[in-house]
């Protein structure tokens, strides 16, 4: 069942296009990857998906429903949860209350305080962040940041993550703990969208991936297949290094 | 420094508490008047708290819903005989009603420009009134004297202070314990990020205003009875917003108990300096704005958690 | 009628247009509003009310005194207090420049007390006509001087490598420290180049008018307009923004009479809030 879908999604930003003419489907439970080199128009994508930029041209559908124009606050309540790249914390509050927000605001049904706060512990947990719920965001690692802006994601009860580099800055081992807790998460049967520049990471967790290169969509497949195909090594390492490898192939 | 138990402070608070229920008849009038201005500024710098400390829209000109109050309660009491506290509710609900109609074009805008907005609002609001001859003009507005001896005059607007003050407090408490104010922080730290987390920003902000400018508004009204004259100059003043602004930064903004003790502080210091210094007035009180901001601008109710 | 009533507004609105640029350029540098800009364009004008009666001096050519007393005064003040905070976002330096105002303003009364000083040059009252239309010559002298001013500070900023520095600054601090630039001298040249303009147009003012230790805080509306209406960053924009409040000014007068002038510029300036936030030009940055 398709939960996600975009058709002809553009952005034109004044003169420049930012994601140009992007069609897309996600299926329910998978986990989707997005990659492409910096510029290629990922995070746009994410935006208009969560609603903080109106598209240009084209349509986002949620579960059926037209995404078009629509605030993101109510994107959020509609089943979505979004981890930002940069994290955004709230810097003033402990980790606690910054996954509390999420809780209250942005899963479907309204609760109070008290069963949000007992909510807010179990996602804490499950990050493995519930030692420092009572920490101040200044005194946490950058791992944990992670871990934080996955938990409040996770805190809005959402049916589609939008996880947008959530690896970014962390070791291999602390990859590695991501991965896994994403693999949690997909296995409660929540759908993930995977931006992500850390290609063990996307190659190693997705279903599916789709690539892409200057706002365009370029390649859609396996990983297995995107790792092989032509369009998306020359985009990322240039055409030089596409020909000079034909020509080995060749000479061998 | 809470070397002292929380029933401690409870206890402490509650002397302070029955102190201040009695001082009208322990004290003379010049303290208690004294007081009574505490009080006000008090509600003033709890109400500055809600919309900037809180939620992080620094409104400047919030002295706006002060002098709003002022004139309505001057103009229905002194023109349209009303009394008092039907003047009173009108005031305040005028207020809030004027933030819900002005709120959506003047909170879109960002930090520097809705805080040069609120500043010109207030000198909008004067100029208006200065104008018009409902409001006085120039002149002002003459109230209906409070029935009654001098001395019971001086403990009806003690306890009308204290009582809103006591108000401002538990509604600022009640706040920071529920939905609101989980919603005005995550406002104030980062917009954006909130409304991704499902918090619709407007309803939010607009109704911070709302609360703070419903306050303000009460305590402009009986400001104007209390003295039975406003006027123009008296009720648009910058001096008062800025000191509300230093009141809660030195209080700590952002918590229920800082703006108070900001107020009681400043107002303590304000009165003394005006008292003996009337000459260095404003110098002093801009070297404590200096001071205050370069080497406390947390508030000293963060010295007190550490 | 209509043809005094422009002149009016564009002589006025040169003179808007200069101190609303001072203003706006420590607010699009250094994002910082000072609330003191009209208390400083004020003493400017003190400076030149006592040089001019200690040195016998036609006001006018006090200029070169009031430049250099605001200019030191103003990098005084960025590099010992302002910059503590500079970074410390809108509340504080928003409360540490008011401090300032208040701190001036007392000064001001302590010397010159509460009364309206003023000069009266020579040439004060005295006006020629063109084509019906009044010119007194002291509003000439200011609109010119203020235009000149306008345009050195639009030099100074494009072509002189401090000037580009400073925007530099502006655009990408961080960036500009990796390459050497030392961030708090640029505050505080820029915080003076802004104090000295303002004491240029304080100058020019007092051969117009009188003043008192309030004066400054009705420039507040006019600064604010001037430069969101003009852009931050815009020299073109501030001055159009000028000339144009000037002639809101010079016809609310005419329409509506002088009682509802402050009215008109409030209003207009709450309406540029809302609707032209960005200003005429739309540019973001000095750059």
């Amino acid at each position: 069942m398709v939960i996600l879908e975009g058709k002809r999604v553009t952005k034109h930003f004044g003169g420049l296009t930012a994601v140009n003419e992007v069609d897309f489907e996600i299926q329910r439970g998978e986990i989707f990857g997005l990659i492409g080199p910096n510029g290629s128009g990922k995070t746009t994508l994410l935006n208009l998906i969560n609603g903080i930029f109106p598209v240009t041209k084209g349509e986002i559908l949620f579960l059926g429903s037209r995404l078009n124009g629509l605030k993101p606050h109510r994107i959020t309540r509609l089943g979505m949860g979004r981890a930002f790249q940069v994290v955004r914390a709230f810097e003033g509050m402990t980790v606690k209350e910054n996954v509390l927000v999420g809780s209250l605001f942005g899963a479907k049904n309204r609760k109070d305080i008290r069963t949000g706060m007992k909510e807010v512990e179990g996602v804490l947990d499950f990050v493995r962040l519930g030692a420092k719920k009572d920490y101040r965001i200044s005194e946490i690692t950058i791992a944990d940041r992670k871990r934080l802006e996955l938990a409040r994601a996770l805190a809005m009860t959402p049916e589609l993550l939008l996880l947008d580099e959530v690896m970014a800055g962390l070791n291999p081992r602390e990859v590695e703990d991501m991965m896994e807790m994403v693999l949690e998460v997909n296995r409660k049967g929540i759908t993930v969208l995977l931006i992500e520049h850390v290609m063990k990471a996307v190659m190693g967790i997705s279903q599916r991936i789709m690539v892409l290169h200057h706002g365009k969509k370029i390649a859609l497949g396996s990983p297995k297949e995107i790792a092989e195909n032509e369009e998306v090594i020359k985009s990322y390492l240039g055409d030089k290094f596409v020909r000079r490898e034909a020509e080995r192939r060749d000479l061998s | 420094m809470a070397k002292m138990s929380r029933k401690g402070w409870f206890l402490a608070g509650g002397g302070v508490c029955l102190f201040l229920l009695l001082a009208p008849v322990l004290l003379r009038g010049y303290w208690v008047r004294l007081l009574t201005n505490m009080f006000m500024f008090g509600i003033l710098a709890e109400s500055v708290n809600i919309i900037a400390g809180y939620c992080g829209y620094l409104a400047l000109g919030n002295m706006v819903f002060f002098g709003m109050g002022a004139y309505t309660a001057g103009v229905l009491m002194a023109k349209f005989a009303f009394s008092f506290f039907p003047a009173l509710i009108i005031a305040g609900l005028g207020a809030s009603l004027f933030t819900v109609c002005i709120g959506f074009p003047i909170l879109r805008l960002k930090g520097q420009y809705f805080l040069m907005a609120t500043m010109g609002l207030l000198e909008l609001l004067r100029e208006i009134t200065t104008n018009i001859s409902l409001t006085g003009g120039g002149q002002g507005i003459t109230l209906p004297i409070f029935p009654g001896r001098a001395a019971a005059a001086n403990h009806f607007f003690y306890y009308f202070m204290f009582g809103l003050m006591i108000l401002s407090m538990v509604c600022t408490f009640a706040i920071s314990k529920s939905h609101l104010g989980y919603a005005f922080r995550a406002i104030k730290f980062d917009e954006d990020a909130a409304s991704v987390m499902g918090i619709n920003p407007t309803p939010y902000k607009t109704i911070a205003w709302a609360i703070s400018a419903f306050f303000t508004s009460l305590t402009g009204a009986g400001y104007a009875y209390w003295m039975s004259y406003i006027d123009p100059g008296e009720a648009y003043q910058i001096m008062p917003s800025i000191k509300m602004y230093l009141m809660m930064v030195l209080g700590g903004g952002g918590t229920v108990l800082g703006p108070i003790l900001g107020a009681f502080f400043v107002e303590f210091i304000s009165e003394l300096v005006w008292g003996n210094f009337l000459e260095l007035h404003f110098l002093i009180l801009g070297l404590i704005l200096v001071i205050v901001v370069v080497f406390t601008p947390k508030g000293l109710m963060d010295l007190f958690q550490k | 009628m209509l043809a005094q009533v422009i002149i009016n507004g564009l002589l006025q609105g040169g003179f808007y247009a200069c101190i609303g640029v001072s203003f706006s350029i420590v607010f699009g540098i250094m994002r910082i509003i000072n609330l003191a800009q009209g208390t400083q364009i004020i003493l400017g004008a003190y400076v030149t009310y006592t040089a001019s009666q200690f040195l016998s001096l036609d006001p006018f050519f006090t200029l070169p005194l009031s430049i250099l007393v605001l200019f030191f005064l103003g990098y005084f003040i960025q590099k010992y207090v302002i910059n503590l905070v500079a970074k410390g976002g809108l509340v504080i330096t928003s409360l540490l420049t008011f401090g300032l105002n208040l701190i001036l303003i007392n000064i001001a009364l302590l010397v010159w007390k509460a009364d309206f000083r003023g000069t009266n040059p020579w040439y004060m009252g005295m006006s020629f006509e063109v084509a019906g239309v009044t010119i007194p010559y002291v509003r000439l002298i200011i609109f010119f001087m203020a235009v000149l001013f306008t345009v050195i500070l639009e030099l100074f900023f494009r072509k002189t490598e401090i000037g580009n520095s400073i925007r530099a600054t502006a655009l990408n601090p961080k960036a500009a420290q990796l390459i050497g630039i030392d961030i708090g001298k640029t505050y505080s040249l820029t915080f003076a180049v802004s104090s000295a303009v303002g004491g240029a147009m304080g100058t020019l003012f007092i051969l117009a008018k009188p003043v008192s230790p309030f004066t400054g805080g009705d420039f507040l509306v006019i600064l604010f307009s001037v430069a969101i209406l003009g852009g931050l960053g815009s020299i073109e924009g501030a001055l159009l923004a000028g000339i144009i409040l000037g002639l809101v000014e010079s016809s609310s007068v005419m329409l509506l009479g002088v009682e509802y002038q402050k009215i008109a510029l409030n209003l207009i300036y709450i309406l540029i809030l809302i609707f032209l936030p960005k200003g005429l030009m739309g540019k973001r940055f000095y750059g």
